[in-house]
């Protein structure tokens, strides 16, 4: 083992048996880049020197450093928006050698020296934070390799470095903050040193270093910058490549040697396992004692104060309504449609055929009992349930400079609080809370809007109607003409949110009102209105202990708005809840329930209940409705009849579909086809600032989409793959633009909507049989055709075929089923583009030239696969089309 | 909490105010003017100029002429009009020639100076936003107050990106539009991809029949997956119906085609064609950005390709407006040529213009209006206004007046009356 000293003696005596005979920083095409000076004198300091005695071995101990006193960047705010001139952005420090952030705030081991992501951080309450601007990422692990000449291969978006036994291997510039919009468009296949391997991704930086191990251990360590001044903290793809003797490169692994390839496919997995372990440690970060604790005594404390609810069941009340009235309810559904409803209701995806097949065949009595614990269980449900919140609470985060409204990207937050299930006071007190990071994921992007005039009105209103069932609306402008409320009662709110009192801006009152007009603007422009909580009837005094910061007014708000001896706030979640999978609310509007009357009161007062006596647990109140009878049933034309929610019954609920974001993802999932998006900015290079440009990453799920709205109408700004999937989305009524909260979407049938799965591009991706096709899989095995067909039902409907179906799906099958297949190889996946489009070169004409032919590539389609005869091929994917256009499909049974 | 869910001391304004809600007063301007009769026009082809195109190297030339350096001024030489006292640039030429047919506003103006995306929709919703409503655009507008003037038609129709601010805001997606890129590959969605024969397409839908009647028999009381079915018929019907054949350019003379010209020529002409099938609103985007990269944006050097743009425009909006009249469409057809904002006289380091908004020109045509006035005045650098402002809101009620919309109406925001424009006055002398 070494130590520091013996290193410096060796280093000194020139005895270490490593040679390091080039260090090679590129930067090509970028021409300001390769002709600036050399990294100042001042910034050589040597790499540290970490012993090997310290390390963990076959792995790589990842550690964090900050900066003491952390920069957080302050809201977006809408200044220029010349697209030709830099912006003005003074948040961190620049990127140095000379000062490397010497705090650590974290360690965790990771397997090798490749990173897509870090750990995030996370303050007392759990929720993100940022970390200082800049922070470093030190990775160091013991390599033994076997002794040979290597060739080393850094790959970063910042500045990064690689030394052995603190002798510096490699270096890569740092990130400038630089301004450009029509620069040349880089070849990124020229502009990599090492052909063959992954795409490197836009404004990422490599460097070669040659290098003759020994076959001893050595400790390696990376270090790289994420973020910096006026530079958003991106780690880009960060990694440590070897070749050893001219063979291929893999990527360096905790334990040297073990590490699996560098090719598009290594990194993919890598990347997507190291997003599971990411998920774990993040978890257990976010998980404070105290914050526990706190959050127990105040359920106890719920427990002790709830109203009382007598009551039973759901069904109890739901039965006693239909008796009085002798409406005979629906029947119950049969297994495979409960299981279909209930898979997308919970998480948001159509159950594997294996799932319906074991579900079918278990006899228990306790099935759907246990699926129904099964899918609370699963992780799906924050997938589940992040698009309704975005919905509900106006999520709006801008890729590209800020609109109208637009907040932070808290869908972060939102996942996270969901996966972490939290109680609903805390989710509801943690958002209005606005702690943590504003511009990258935190409750804190919750409390921004730009080119608002008073931002906190707009949020005492998204919160009123969210949680209250309040919608104040019209009194940002005037006194509400039907709604008991008046202009003072807001900005009394907004007040709260804001902490300080509220100056009315003129430009937030009613203009040009006629003399005739009922409509009441009870305050006047420059008045001061001091926050106060304006409701008379929720207007208990806290509870002692619950307050944690005297006088201020924000945690008030939240802990009145969450206080358990008035059930509004229960009462209103779980009405939500209840809307969503029965089609209707107890109360409709959910949102606004002013002039509605409760369809059944009693049923609503002990649902809230059953919320707040157990710990606001969201999911206690899901499994209730779930398990019930009243859920359970099939769907009428009776129960979807729109009538006054006092006169609902619930004999059977109503008929749903899936919303925009279930359907996209039950297409792709059961395709087992990728949405194929590309990154979600207009600045992949990370040149920006936060307040112009935003990275929202390459989305999995369907709520990871943003809106792509190409204001501009510029083609180098569009997103032809990511806009396929957008279209199918917006269609089905996702919103690009969610300026304002909405808790119903408009879900009304429109020609567009089949229009697109049938002739889109999107349709015409997931109905073909390219090499990537789950179906092309499913259609290369051997089996009868009856199967087959069978196989195909199950999947996308989840229930066997009928026999008539049975028969015309034969008809069309058979002819050439049994010679279907080629015998071919698979079809090699088509070319792609390797220019590297982004905001530096967007007005560069030919970046508008390769975003047009990208979109026609895009519109030409997935290639399809060369192991199926065509006539057959095509046979088969119009079983497909008819199977996924069919309205059974989009329909909740 | 009582389980009417109602709080008491609200209660009397309440039920007061109950009975304001049938007055759809609000809001209107407190003293109205003589309304002006309603002009004729049916449909509106928006032409986009995306980017903000410099009005004194356009429709507002001045004598002065600028050096792309520190000498502000006109950067091309002016020439004479159909409308006697009126100059445009050289570079367009067809349009001065039937300058006639045209209004020339100059005089446009709104506070939104330095951002690309709200200057946008500035210029689309005819307001500032508001934190609390989301504005339909003016196609949306368009779409909701006409609807299609034919059966099995969008009304609606954007040759250009998608973007939230061409959308319908509170209107909801009834208003929405159908956008497409190019000419070449029609709309979203609506077009049969080549692969697909006709005997592929019937085997399709044979067999769509087959699983979509089994699933609607079973649930023949629900409207819900009626009106889907229905919808998947109807988009059967847009597809092979006459509206697709509107994409079908080839069925023009070769010699038209030759003469609408470029790209944004055929999207000139693609225009035509929807509108003669019953779209109500086309909104046809010159983003030909890779003519000169930055579009009509001109920030430094794309100052030097402006002039190709210019020609660019002057020869599609020529031939249609002369096509238009040729087939008795101009009256009935109002043509606006529309941009965020307008730019500077003076130059930029880069020798390009930068962002003007307090002065700038948008062009209407046809429409039944009574063109070959010129409106609004300005100052020696196309700056100032100098008479007859029109203002944003001044420009949409032209629009909306001349489609026979009441531009002092009100849209409805569910419960809540919303004037269709900001206190907006038509330009009077345009309207006989």
């Amino acid at each position: 083992m070494f130590t520091s000293r013996h290193l410096i003696a060796l280093l000194c005596t020139g005895s270490l048996s490593l040679a390091v005979t080039e260090v090679q920083p590129v930067a090509t095409e970028n021409k300001a880049a390769a002709k600036a000076p050399p990294e100042k004198k001042a910034e050589a300091v040597s790499p540290p020197i970490i012993t090997a005695a310290e390390l963990p071995r076959g792995a790589v101990r990842v550690e964090i450093f900050e900066h003491a006193g952390s920069a957080v960047e302050t809201a977006i705010e809408t200044t220029g928006g010349n697209d030709s001139a830099p912006p003005k952005d003074a948040a961190g420090e620049d990127a140095s050698w000379a000062t490397t952030p010497s705090v650590k705030t974290d360690e965790y081991a990771e397997p090798a020296f490749a990173f897509s992501a870090v750990t995030a951080k996370y303050n007392g309450r759990g929720v993100m934070v940022d970390r200082s601007r800049p922070f470093l990422l030190r990775a160091a692990g013991v390599i033994t390799l076997p002794p040979g000449e290597y060739r080393l291969l850094l790959r970063s978006l910042t500045g990064a470095r690689v030394a052995l036994d603190g002798q510096q291997l490699a270096l890569t510039p740092h990130l400038k903050n630089k301004f450009g919009d029509a620069e040349p468009v880089p070849d990124q296949a020229k502009t990599q040193l090492v052909p063959g391997l992954p795409l490197l991704p836009p404004g990422h930086k490599e460097a070669l270093a040659n290098w003759r191990a020994d076959g001893q251990p050595h400790v390696l360590t990376l270090e790289a910058f994420v973020g910096g001044k006026i530079i958003r903290p991106e780690l880009g793809e960060l990694s440590v490549a070897v070749s050893k003797d001219g063979g291929p490169f893999v990527l360096l692994g905790g334990d040297g040697t073990t590490a699996r390839a560098f090719d598009e496919a290594g990194w993919t997995a890598g990347t997507a396992a190291q997003r599971e372990r990411l998920a774990a440690l993040n978890a257990a970060r976010r998980r404070n004692p105290a914050e526990d604790a706190y959050w127990k005594m105040r359920n106890d404390l719920a427990r002790q104060h709830a109203a009382p609810a007598p009551g039973a069941s759901i069904d109890a009340f739901i039965d006693a309504k239909l008796q009085a009235t002798k409406v005979v309810p629906a029947p119950l559904t049969g297994d495979a449609a409960f299981l279909r409803r209930a898979t997308l209701d919970v998480i948001g995806l159509l159950p594997t055929v294996e799932e319906v097949a074991a579900f079918l065949a278990d006899t228990s009595p306790e099935k759907r009992a246990r699926a129904i614990d099964r899918l609370l269980a699963d992780v799906g449900w924050a997938d589940r349930w992040v698009p309704y919140w975005q919905d509900v609470l106006a999520e709006n985060p801008s890729m590209l400079k800020g609109t109208l409204n637009n907040t932070g990207p808290f869908r972060a937050w939102l996942y996270e609080a969901l996966r972490d299930n939290l109680p609903m006071d805390r989710f509801a007190t943690t958002l209005l809370t606005m702690e943590g990071s504003a511009q990258n994921g935190g409750p804190a992007g919750f409390g921004l809007a730009t080119q608002n005039d008073l931002p906190m009105a707009a949020k005492a209103q998204i919160v009123s109607s969210a949680f209250l069932a309040m919608e104040m609306k019209c009194a940002r402008c005037h006194d509400a003409p039907n709604h008991p409320f008046d202009q003072a009662d807001l900005f009394k709110l907004t007040g709260m949110l804001q902490r300080t009192p509220v100056k009315v801006p003129g430009t937030s009152l009613a203009q040009g009102l006629a003399k005739s007009s009922h409509v009441v603007l009870s305050l006047t422009a420059g008045q001061l209105i001091e926050p106060h909580w304006p409701f008379a009837d929720l207007a208990a005094e806290p509870l002692p202990g619950v307050i944690r910061r005297p006088g201020d007014t924000r945690e008030e708000f939240a802990v009145r708005l969450t206080d358990p001896r008035h059930d509004r706030f229960a009462q209103v979640l779980v009405n939500r809840l209840w809307k969503e999978w029965l089609g209707f609310g107890i109360v409709d509007p959910v949102d606004d329930w002013e002039s509605a009357r409760p369809a059944n009161p009693e049923l609503l007062r002990w649902l809230g209940r059953e919320l707040i006596t157990h710990d606001y647990d969201l999911k206690h109140v899901a499994r209730l409705i779930l398990n019930s009878q009243c859920y359970q049933r099939t769907p009428t034309a009776a129960g979807s009849r729109v009538v006054k929610s006092a006169g609902r019954l619930f004999e059977a609920p109503a008929r749903r579909r899936m919303n925009a974001e279930q359907l996209v993802d039950a297409l792709f999932t059961v395709s087992g086809k990728s949405f194929d998006a590309e990154t979600l900015t207009q600045d992949p290079e990370c040149r920006q600032p936060a307040k112009d440009h935003s990275n929202f990453g390459v989305p999995r799920r369907a709520w990871e989409f943003a809106g792509l709205s190409n204001e501009r109408d510029r083609q180098a700004l569009a997103k032809p793959r990511a806009q396929v999937v957008v279209d199918v989305l917006a269609a089905f009524g996702w919103r690009e633009s969610r300026a304002e909260p909405r808790s119903v979407r408009d879900h009304d049938a429109n020609v567009l909507q089949p229009a697109l799965l049938a002739n889109g591009t999107g349709g015409a991706r997931l109905i073909r049989l390219s090499e990537d096709s789950s179906f092309t899989a499913l259609a290369l095995h051997a089996q009868p055709l009856p199967e087959l067909i069978a196989q195909l039902f199950l999947r996308l409907l989840s229930r066997p075929p009928m026999p008539e179906e049975a028969v015309a799906f034969q008809e069309l099958l058979e002819p050439g089923y049994g010679g279907r297949l080629t015998g071919a190889a698979p079809a090699r996946p088509a070319p792609r583009n390797t220019r590297a489009v982004s905001w530096a070169n967007h007005l560069n004409p030919e970046a508008s030239r390769i975003v047009v032919e990208i979109e026609q590539q895009v519109k030409a389609g997935d290639g399809p696969t060369t192991r199926l005869q065509t006539a057959w091929r095509e046979r088969m994917e119009d079983a497909l089309w008819a199977l996924m256009l069919s309205p059974e499909f989009l329909h909740l049974p | 909490m009582t389980p009417d869910l109602t709080r008491r001391d609200f209660l009397t304004r309440a039920a007061l105010a109950a009975g304001a809600l049938s007055l759809p007063s609000f809001a209107r301007a407190a003293d109205p003017k003589p309304a002006l009769p309603l002009g004729k026009a049916e449909h509106c082809l928006f032409i986009w100029l995306g980017g903000g195109m410099a009005q004194i190297d356009t429709f507002d030339p001045k004598p002065t002429r600028g050096d792309g350096k520190k000498q502000a001024g006109s950067y091309y030489a002016s020439i004479d009009t159909a409308i006697p006292g009126a100059q445009v640039c050289e570079h367009l030429p067809r349009v001065a020639k039937m300058f006639d047919r045209f209004v020339p506003v100059r005089s446009l103006n709104h506070n939104v100076i330095d951002e690309h995306a709200a200057a946008t929709n500035r210029m689309h919703t005819g307001r500032p936003v508001s934190g609390s409503v989301v504005y339909p655009s003016i196609g949306s507008i368009v779409a909701h107050q006409r609807k299609a003037a034919a059966d099995g038609v969008p009304p609606y129709v954007v040759i250009g990106y998608p973007s939230a601010t061409r959308g319908p805001g509170f209107l909801g997606p009834k208003a929405g539009y159908v956008y497409l890129t190019d000419t070449a590959s029609g709309p979203a969605g609506l077009t049969r991809p080549p692969e697909i024969t006709l005997e592929r397409a019937a085997r399709r839908e044979a067999l769509l029949g087959l699983v979509r009647n089994g699933f609607v028999q079973r649930n023949a009381e629900d409207r819900i997956v009626r009106d889907y079915d229905e919808a998947i018929a109807e988009s059967f019907k847009l597809q092979g119906g006459d509206f697709m054949r509107a994409f079908e350019l080839g069925e023009e003379p070769e010699a038209l085609r030759a003469e609408y010209g470029d790209e944004f020529g055929q999207r000139c002409l693609l225009g035509r064609r929807l509108i003669q099938r019953g779209v109500r609103f086309v909104e046809v985007g010159f983003n030909l950005n890779f003519v000169n990269g930055a579009g009509w944006d001109t920030h430094n050097a794309a100052q030097e390709q402006q002039h190709e743009l210019i020609q660019r425009l002057d020869r599609g909006l020529a031939v249609l407006v002369g096509d238009l009249e040729k087939q008795h469409l101009l009256d009935k057809t109002l043509v606006v040529v529309a941009t965020e904002f307008g730019r500077p006289g003076g130059f930029d380091a880069g020798g390009g213009r930068g962002h003007y908004a307090k002065c700038f020109s948008g062009v209407l045509a046809g429409g039944g209006l009574r063109t070959g006035q010129v409106v609004g005045q300005t100052d020696d650098y196309a700056m100032n206004i100098t008479a007859e402002p029109v203002g944003v809101p001044d420009f949409f009620a032209t629009i909306f007046a001349t489609l026979g919309i009441d531009p002092a109406k009100n849209l409805m925001d569910g419960d809540r009356p919303v004037p269709i424009t900001d206190k907006g006055q038509p330009i009077a002398k345009l309207f006989a």
